[in-house]
């Protein structure tokens, strides 16, 4: 079921009315039946995945605890880990491994059909593997103590808003809140809800629309001169940030509606003024988990400079393979890898032109041009992210520095200018939201205000959605992830 | 919590109810200032003005904007021109259905002596039955298309369905834009294009319409293209009216790019003769695909004739269907 379908708006007020009608007690097993029902909707099959990866989990988590030899921990440990790692290897990479070899034996002039697995990828796999992967180290570490409600934890496996695309939630955060009373609380349903309107927002006006101009430029690189195909890297900047971060506010305001705290996913990543700080502020849940999870346990900052810029190499590979399994998004994620050595290992020679130059660091000059800077990169490698193959991202890349003047039609664009000017209106007004969130939380502002006033905004923006929304409900880019 | 509940309830109905309202007056200013500017609604409302008023309609032409910008029905007796943008031929054929409920609805004005279909290459694109192309215009389709139909077509839910019928405005607020658009003349369904295809780069027009048309898909015939023209053939032999299947002038530039993008005329026409063939005894064919080749004057693009270019088409097509008409009288009386 998607966020964006009249099935999940009819969904959503049944599950939260009756969530609160039901006593506490019941409603855990209430909330399990309904994120399997909103699982199911995609595909009943995939359902045996989720559950494979739950009980695998959830018991190697007790054998875990309940062994006394280290040695048989690790060894839980690993089963849980390898079982999920495998279960995503295999609908996610077997056909990306397999077609790999086949085009490396080619270089040799070796024939060499693989078996092609025909399969979609299980939506959201990737991101309950992680967390189930989360949850078995955090019980090995004694971080956590193992759930022993089996229900219990396969609704933290499974919980509905954040089951397909995160956040990527901790045990410690999520699973104790299923145990507590949630309460109607006036205040907090209707921030909830005002987060969940602010996610329909992005995604059906804003990412949306921006999807219908991106696709046709990205679809056809070879019709397109340089102008065209800036405009569509950065319109799919937006398009990616406002069609995630989207999900994440429907995700996080239903939660909240129904009294549960999911993490922060995103906060005005391009409003970053270096590429840590925006890893910092782009898909939080993920870059966080690797953080834990991967860079920590390879050593952290607490070993040699070599060492620590090999790691945080791998650890960007290993995200960019995270998003897909093509050569596009490994780039991608080396991209960045090479963006975050870069960061440090140029550190000095940064400061000795600055102040070479005399720059004043303070000035809001300084400060827009690094964040137009760290934008620049970002989208640089975007291309990759967007681009069919790795052709068409050198193609695009080739294009936009060669063949550059600034002719621009929106007839070429399949588009009315219409569908333009609404797509640049609605990112001037995501910016412009942005901007306010820098200095006070959109929540504090609208109190502020008087409720004409507040309701008028909140009308304004159903009817924005309800009038320049793309209701075909796409699907939301990381879904593929 | 019971009072705070109360008190969530009570503001969300009021929220909604002032909603629901300022919903319903923009779909209101919807329909006045952009439904009622569609070309699709004003050929809509000639026919039920047709009907209202008791008019004849004895020659009907069924096809897309090709036949919509050609046919001048000032210039034919009786005439209506049903064509409209991007229609496909499920459209077509439920509008012929519904034109010949009209007819037994004691409606003797109406009594079609001859009807006109499209078999233009484009007509056929599976562009046309893509699932967000099928079925434009589902508030005026809705009214006599079966809904499971449309369901058939377009995937959609029946909420969605009915939502799209009865709310137009949503999901559409671009096409306010309408506001800046001067609209054309039309007359009994026909749509007087101004633009000079002469005066735009030719070949590259061409192209891009080719492109539009047939590119993504590489196929010429869809499969529901053909399964809904056979029907419409069938409807028609069962109502006991004759057909005139119709190519419409295309230009130069515009027949040039289909032979590059490997059309083969002779392999797609077979197929359109032979579901004829099958049903029908008699029926009459006429070709004007390249009749003004070398007058691209007559276009407004490189695939639609414009207003000059109409009416003297339409008056060859009058000749052509009397003589067609004078011929198949002689044969009778013999």
């Amino acid at each position: 079921m998607l966020f964006n379908s009249i099935h999940f708006l009819i969904f959503f007020p049944i599950v939260a009315a009756l969530y609160f009608t039901i006593k506490h007690k019941y409603r855990w097993i209430f909330l399990l039946v309904t994120s399997y029902y909103f699982y199911m909707s995609w595909k009943v099959e995939y359902t045996v995945l989720l559950l494979i990866s739950t009980v695998v989990t959830f018991y190697t988590a007790i054998a875990i605890v309940k062994s006394s030899n280290q040695r048989l921990k690790q060894f839980y440990l690993w089963t849980s880990i390898i079982i999920n790692v495998s279960m995503l290897f295999f609908f996610k990479y077997f056909n990306f491994v397999t077609d790999s070899v086949r085009e490396f034996l080619a270089l040799f002039s070796i024939q060499f059909e693989p078996f092609v697995l025909n399969v979609l990828l299980p939506v959201g796999i990737s991101f309950y593997t992680f967390q189930a992967i989360s949850y078995s180290v955090d019980v090995y570490n004694n971080k956590i103590n193992p759930e022993r409600n089996f229900g219990m934890y396969a609704l933290y496996h499974s919980f509905f808003p954040q089951l397909v695309a995160g956040p990527i939630e901790r045990a410690g955060n999520l699973l104790h809140q299923f145990y507590e009373e949630h309460k109607f609380e006036y205040k907090r349903v209707v921030d909830g809800l005002k987060l969940m309107l602010w996610g329909f927002f992005k995604k059906v006006v804003v990412a949306d629309r921006l999807a219908i101009i991106v696709n046709t430029v990205y679809n056809n690189v070879g019709d397109y001169t340089g102008i065209y195909l800036l405009v569509g890297t950065i319109f799919f900047a937006f398009q990616i940030y406002c069609d995630f971060s989207g999900y994440s506010d429907i995700a996080i305001g239903s939660a909240q509606v129904m009294g549960f705290r999911l993490m922060d996913n995103f906060k005005r990543p391009y409003f970053s003024k270096s590429i840590p700080e925006f890893w910092r502020r782009w898909h939080i849940s993920l870059s966080s988990w690797f953080r834990d999870y991967l860079y920590i346990p390879l050593g952290g900052s607490k070993i040699s400079v070599p060492r620590w810029y090999f790691n945080l190499f791998i650890i960007f590979l290993v995200s960019g393979l995270w998003h897909g399994a093509k050569w596009t998004f490994i780039i991608w994620g080396i991209l960045h890898g090479i963006y975050m050595i870069s960061s440090p290992f140029t550190k000095k020679w940064r400061e000795y032109i600055v102040n070479k130059v005399g720059l004043d660091r303070s000035t809001r000059i300084h400060n827009l041009f690094k964040i137009a800077f760290v934008f620049s990169l970002v989208c640089f490698s975007w291309i990759f992210f967007r681009a069919n193959n790795v052709h068409d991202a050198f193609y695009i890349i080739s294009k936009i520095f060669s063949d550059f003047n600034f002719e621009f039609s929106a007839h070429l664009l399949n588009i009315g200018w219409p569908t333009l000017i609404i797509a640049l209106f609605s990112i001037a007004l995501l910016e412009f939201v942005h901007l306010i969130q820098s200095h006070i939380s959109i929540r504090e502002f609208l109190d502020s205000k008087a409720l004409y006033i507040r309701w008028g905004i909140l009308i304004m923006i159903i009817i924005s959605i309800l009038l320049f929304g793309v209701f075909e409900q796409t699907e939301f880019i990381y879904f593929q992830f | 919590m019971i009072t705070e509940k109360k008190i969530f309830i009570k503001k969300i109905v009021v929220f909604m109810v002032i909603l629901t309202l300022i919903i319903i007056i923009l779909n209101a200013v919807y329909w006045k200032i952009v439904i009622e500017k569609k070309n699709v609604y004003r050929a809509e409302k000639a026919y039920l003005d047709v009907i209202q008023q008791n008019k004849t309609i004895d020659y009907a032409f069924f096809g897309d904007s090709h036949t919509r910008d050609a046919v001048n029905p000032a210039y034919i007796n009786s005439s209506f021109n049903f064509g409209t943008g991007d229609e496909n031929y499920i459209k077509t054929y439920y509008k012929i259905k519904r034109l010949l409920d009209n007819n037994d609805n004691n409606n003797n004005n109406i009594k079609i002596k001859m009807l006109f279909l499209e078999i233009d290459p484009h007509s056929f694109s599976p562009v046309l039955f893509d699932q967000q192309r099928v079925m434009s215009d589902i508030w005026l389709y809705s009214q006599f298309i079966p809904t499971n139909e449309i369901k058939r077509f377009t995937n959609k839910t029946t909420i969605s369905i009915y939502l799209e019928s009865n709310l137009p405005v949503l999901g559409n607020g671009e096409d306010f834009a309408v506001l800046l658009i001067k609209n054309h003349n039309m007359y009994r369904g026909w749509y007087n294009d101004t633009r000079n295809f002469s005066a735009g780069n030719k070949d590259k027009i061409a192209e891009k319409d080719i492109e539009e048309h047939f590119k993504e898909t590489n196929k010429f015939a869809d499969p529901i293209a053909l399964e809904y023209f056979e029907k419409i053939i069938l409807l028609a032999d069962e109502n006991k009216i004759p057909i005139t299947i119709v190519r419409y002038p295309l230009s130069y530039e515009y027949n040039k790019e289909l032979m590059k993008a490997n059309f083969s005329e002779a392999e797609f026409y077979s197929k359109i003769i032979a579901i004829m063939n099958k049903h029908l005894k008699e029926y009459n064919k006429l070709d004007y695909h390249k009749i003004y080749e070398n007058n691209s004057d007559y276009f407004a693009d490189s695939h639609h004739l414009n207003g000059a270019g109409s009416i003297i088409f339409t008056k060859q097509l009058n000749i052509d269907n009397n003589i067609y008409n004078k011929e198949k009288a002689v044969k009778i009386s013999n």
